[in-house]
């Protein structure tokens, strides 16, 4: 089991802004590596496309353990939303061997707020 | 509609499973061992072929194998033969090669590759017609296999738009893929069609 928690609960952040929290695990047998990614990605109508602006790695941790992290966040991409792409943020935390993975989505953008490309919205969550 | 949002977004289009209109996948899993895993997956384009082959190589990875991939489409540079004869020939008992678009190399070449993979545990290539390696299998798509892809996708309303789904697999001669990116469109556009779903 892997958890991410950020500092306060957030998950909206400005560029720049440094993004605190604490990872946690715990498995029966311990882990090579764990690795913590600050990665943004896109979602749409073309190939995915994926960014890992920072990381953290942690070698062979202990079986049950915790460790704090901080990110600085980067300038941009900024996450946006249009009808032909999205841009998102996650932090995504893997252990290897096993694959165990945890995620949480994050909005990096100014203000916190992603930005909205056309009218992507219009008609969002119709369905 | 939003990107993300869009039910017919490439990630999801990549995560739905193969599905062959008469061959459970375990009886072609059964029929490329009995080929002595090298075998072509033979179809048309939006058929299914990369999925199965990406399928057959997680089955593959599971039994312990290691598994090489190559892949190659008409927009793709022209690879060097001699490169790919040499990381074929490096290949051994354990290893599997996935050539994706092996009709895409000149017969020539493709002999030179199916000679230089003798070592290797498997070999098993996707092309739009018979004539590399026995065939596998032979994608193919229809109205029943696209409604229920796009059940998959969007849930039970799939049914209220088969006129749809119909006049699209005409017009795209029966690449799913195709079709897939056309109802992307439409749903962008907030097509009518689509809205009332």
């Amino acid at each position: 089991m892997v958890e991410i928690h950020v500092a306060g609960g957030r998950d909206a952040f400005a560029p720049g802004e440094t993004l605190r929290g604490t990872l946690q695990w715990l498995s029966e047998v311990p882990p090579q590596t764990l690795e913590l990614r600050l990665l943004w990605y896109t979602e749409g109508r073309g190939d995915r496309d994926v960014g890992v602006a920072r990381r953290l790695r942690i070698e062979t941790p202990s079986a049950v353990g915790s460790s704090p992290f901080e990110f600085e966040l980067p300038s941009g991409p900024y996450s946006c939303s249009g009808r032909l792409v999205s841009i998102r943020w996650a932090l995504e935390a893997v252990t290897r061997p096993g694959g165990e993975t945890a995620r949480t989505e994050l909005v990096v953008a100014p203000a916190g707020r992603e930005v909205e490309l056309g009218s992507a919205g219009a008609r969002s969550g119709a369905r | 509609m939003r990107a993300r949002e869009n039910p017919f977004r490439t990630e999801r289009i990549g995560r739905l499973r193969f599905r062959h209109p008469t061959l459970p996948l375990d009886a072609i899993h059964r029929r490329l061992h009995a080929l002595g895993c090298r075998a072509a997956i033979v179809g048309p384009h939006g058929s299914g072929k990369t999925t199965l082959l990406h399928e057959l190589g997680s089955r593959l990875t599971g039994e312990g194998l290691r598994i090489r991939r190559w892949f190659l489409n008409a927009d793709s540079p022209s690879p060097a033969p001699r490169a790919l004869v040499r990381e074929a020939r490096s290949l051994g008992p354990g290893d599997v090669l996935l050539f994706d678009g092996a009709g895409h190399v000149s017969r020539p070449t493709w002999w030179r590759v199916m000679r230089a993979c003798r070592r290797a545990g498997g070999l098993l290539v996707t092309a739009h017609s018979r004539g590399l390696l026995p065939t596998l299998v032979e994608t193919r798509t229809d109205a029943a296999l696209l409604a229920e892809l796009t059940c998959d996708l969007i849930g039970p309303s799939a049914r209220r738009i088969r006129p749809l789904l119909e006049e699209l697999r005409a017009a795209h001669a029966g690449n799913l893929r195709d079709v897939f990116l056309a109802l992307y469109d439409l749903e962008a556009r907030d097509d009518p069609r689509l809205v009332e779903l």
